[in-house]
């Protein structure tokens, strides 16, 4: 970032999808001085022509092809229904455009490492959009794992007991499809914390579990439940919901032969082996909530920021992102563990 | 004139010494003998707590005429054959969870027990907290709407002595597994009564990752019960700070946390609910436990008096075995371990 600093010269940005995420990295990009946010592509262009307005953005248009030919534009952010982001990535990928694309990186396997393979033949980067491992919750919770805080650590925990109502998968033509959404409550609501849990403890190597709806008209899971264990041994368990109307805040739970850890959102619960604990509130802190169950579109996005920063250092100084399209990959084999093992069979993955 | 049931006592240790305070509370029923294949210990044992017979031979119990009903409190692995003689010289039987070791056996038991008309009965004492009996009621009453899952996680402390002072601890062939065989299945129980189902499909992982022991010290498992429930289950006995058992059961209206001396319910739009038990009733929580105990008892010897069915069944005892078994198996079948 220093490099481009000095020849004065800043990336441009093109973004595709005005949805509610869009507009958060939208608020991001154009705070960061290191970036020049260049265009905005909607299907329906009026969506994006109010984000334009707002930050300034000279370009907008309802062809992401168009966005993608345009030669100020260094890298394109995707934050569309997750079924299409294979389909664009790739197409900005060829266009030489790196791309920092939204969760999940794809919704199979195979399109990931499709676009995961093209970006390391043309040697673009490819970043996935998980910014809650750069919460100061996650990123101190990692320090203390480093350093033993809780001696050995034994078992993990994703707990995301969410409730949406049947108007929310009603109004959009997406969500509730395997197609477009590609999964319900763990593809969608608890990725994140999956993906803090793999960042936290590991690659998880075999898994059993299950999903169903059980209360809404969808195609997918708005429950699930499933056990597995991790290439370093440590056990795990998680549990999805967006059918139970007591929701609970998202909650990642680790603990060890010496104490444990608890993150939920921005906050950071430290157990010791006397059974005392001492809780930590960086939302607070920063004087935003962050991906609380009642209300999940009010981010602090600071931790947007961070990731934006990394992922924009990753381009400056030819490394990788620290969520790259590898890392981004983890927790959507996870989550289509879940929905392949579906109570039949014990998923290597 | 009432019938006053007796019984007698297989074993003399920490379980046992808990029965037989549970038992002094109760008007029709007495133990009348113990054993230990310790002579001395049995001994004691039964100037300690006042109680006429004492051996080191089980079959001075199961001879004994006036003996109705056995209690069995001994290493896991002699649960199955201490229940079929018992049930042989046609005495009701009581056994410590689990019921036994493999399901083959404990299927025997129960049948046995069946062919014979006597009662065979578990020891799930948790059936008869009155965290439990509150839950039951709430979830009868349709409170939490349509159940949709339960978690249970069982995180508990056992440290090196636990394992090295019991030599059959820790060992496949004489405590058939660990934290979950022998701690979890508890809360497995609890599950399985207050949600009135039984186990379809179970599988996990376990391991041991703290203790030098063959058993698990750590599981995980997910399963779907018969009523269409799915959930996780949690397991460990290596954890310092000693979390405790909890079992959160998920509905579509409400979610309720249940504990052994507490339950929680939580509500959207409400504020959450909190009944700790032993403030309520004002006891400390050992006294619970016999409390717990004593309700288990007294409704297995009034089961026998009025020739019903104990609330903890041999039945019961088989499923929670079943649900552990299955998750120990696809550990094996898988090369999880």
């Amino acid at each position: 970032m220093n490099d481009n600093t000095k020849d004065g010269k800043k990336l441009g940005v093109g973004m595709i999808g005005a949805g509610s995420s869009a507009k958060n990295i939208a608020e991001t990009i154009s705070v960061l001085d290191t970036l020049e946010f260049k265009g905005i592509c909607n299907h329906d262009e009026a969506k994006a022509k109010i984000i334009a307005e707002k930050h300034d953005v000279p370009f907008t248009t309802s062809d992401y092809k168009e966005l993608c030919n345009k030669d100020d534009i260094d890298f394109i952010v995707v934050s569309l229904p997750h079924g299409l982001h294979h389909e664009v990535v790739m197409h900005a990928l060829k266009k030489n455009k790196h791309v920092l694309v939204e969760k999940p990186i794809a919704t199979t396997i195979q399109d990931a490492r499709e676009m995961i393979n093209l970006a390391r033949e043309k040697n673009l980067k490819l970043g996935v959009h998980f910014q809650c491992r750069f919460f100061d919750a996650v990123q101190e919770a990692r320090k203390l794992l480093l350093a033993g805080k809780i001696g050995k650590v034994l078992q993990a925990n994703v707990s995301v007991m969410w409730y949406r109502d049947q108007d929310y998968y009603k109004k959009s033509n997406w969500r509730g499809t395997w197609k477009l959404e590609g999964g319900g409550s763990l593809i969608n609501q608890a990725i994140h914390t999956i993906d803090e849990m793999i960042y936290l403890v590991g690659d998880v190597k075999k898994l059993f579990g299950f999903w169903k709806h059980a209360i809404h008209d969808i195609e997918v899971d708005d429950l699930t439940a499933a056990a597995f264990v991790f290439e370093n041994g440590v056990l795990g368990t998680l549990q999805t919901s967006t059918a139970t109307k007591a929701a609970f805040p998202a909650k990642l739970t680790i603990f060890g032969s010496e104490g444990g850890l608890e993150i939920s959102g921005n906050i950071l619960t430290i157990h010791d082996a006397s059974g005392n604990k001492e809780t930590i509130d960086y939302a607070a802190k920063e004087g935003g909530q962050v991906g609380s169950e009642k209300d999940p579109k009010k981010f602090s996005l600071k931790a947007h920021s961070r990731l934006m920063n990394d992922f924009v250092e990753a381009i400056i100084n030819d490394r990788e992102p620290l969520v790259n399209g590898e890392e981004g990959l983890k927790s959507l084999k996870v989550v289509r563990a879940v929905y392949d093992s579906n109570g039949e069979n014990i998923i290597n993955l | 004139m009432s019938r006053i049931i007796k019984a007698g006592l297989l074993g003399a240790g920490w379980s046992a010494n808990n029965i037989v305070k549970a038992v002094k509370n109760i008007k029709n029923l007495e133990i009348i003998g113990v054993y230990n294949h310790d002579a001395e210990k049995a001994s004691k044992f039964a100037r300690t707590h006042d109680i006429k017979i004492h051996s080191d031979n089980p079959e001075v119990l199961f001879n004994n005429e006036d003996i109705d009903m056995i209690i069995v409190s001994l290493p896991h692995f002699l649960h199955y054959p201490m229940t079929m003689k018992a049930l042989e010289k046609n005495k009701h039987v009581l056994v410590e969870k689990p019921i036994a070791i493999s399901a083959k056996n404990a299927e025997k038991m129960v049948e046995t027990a069946k062919k014979k008309k006597l009662l065979l009965g578990t020891c799930f004492q948790n059936r008869f907290n009155d965290a439990t009996i509150n839950a039951k009621n709430l979830i009868e009453k349709g409170d939490l709407g349509k159940i949709l899952q339960a978690n249970i996680s069982v995180l508990l402390k056992r440290d090196a002595p636990y394992f090295n002072d019991n030599s059959w601890r820790g060992t496949w062939s004489k405590e058939g597994g660990s934290a979950l065989i022998n701690q979890s299945i508890h809360f497995i129980d609890l599950m399985l009564y207050l949600l009135d189902t039984r186990p379809k499909k179970v599988a996990g992982f376990q391991d041991h990752l703290i203790h030098d022991i063959e058993t698990e010290d750590n599981a995980t498992a997910a399963f779907v019960l018969e009523n269409d429930m799915i959930g996780t289950i949690q397991a460990s006995i290596s954890v310092k700070s000693q979390i405790g058992s909890t079992l959160i059961i998920h509905g579509s209206e409400k979610t309720m946390k249940v504990t052994q001396t507490a339950i929680e319910i939580h509500a959207p739009n409400e504020k959450t609910i909190k009944i700790n038990f032993l403030e309520k009733m004002d006891i400390d929580l050992k006294s619970m436990k016999v409390l717990a105990l004593e309700r288990l008892l007294r409704n297995f010897s009034d089961a026998i008096i009025n020739q019903g069915t104990p609330k903890a069944t041999g039945d019961d005892g088989l499923a929670a075995l079943k649900f552990v078994l299955k998750i120990y198996e696809s550990t094996i079948k898988n090369k999880t371990r």
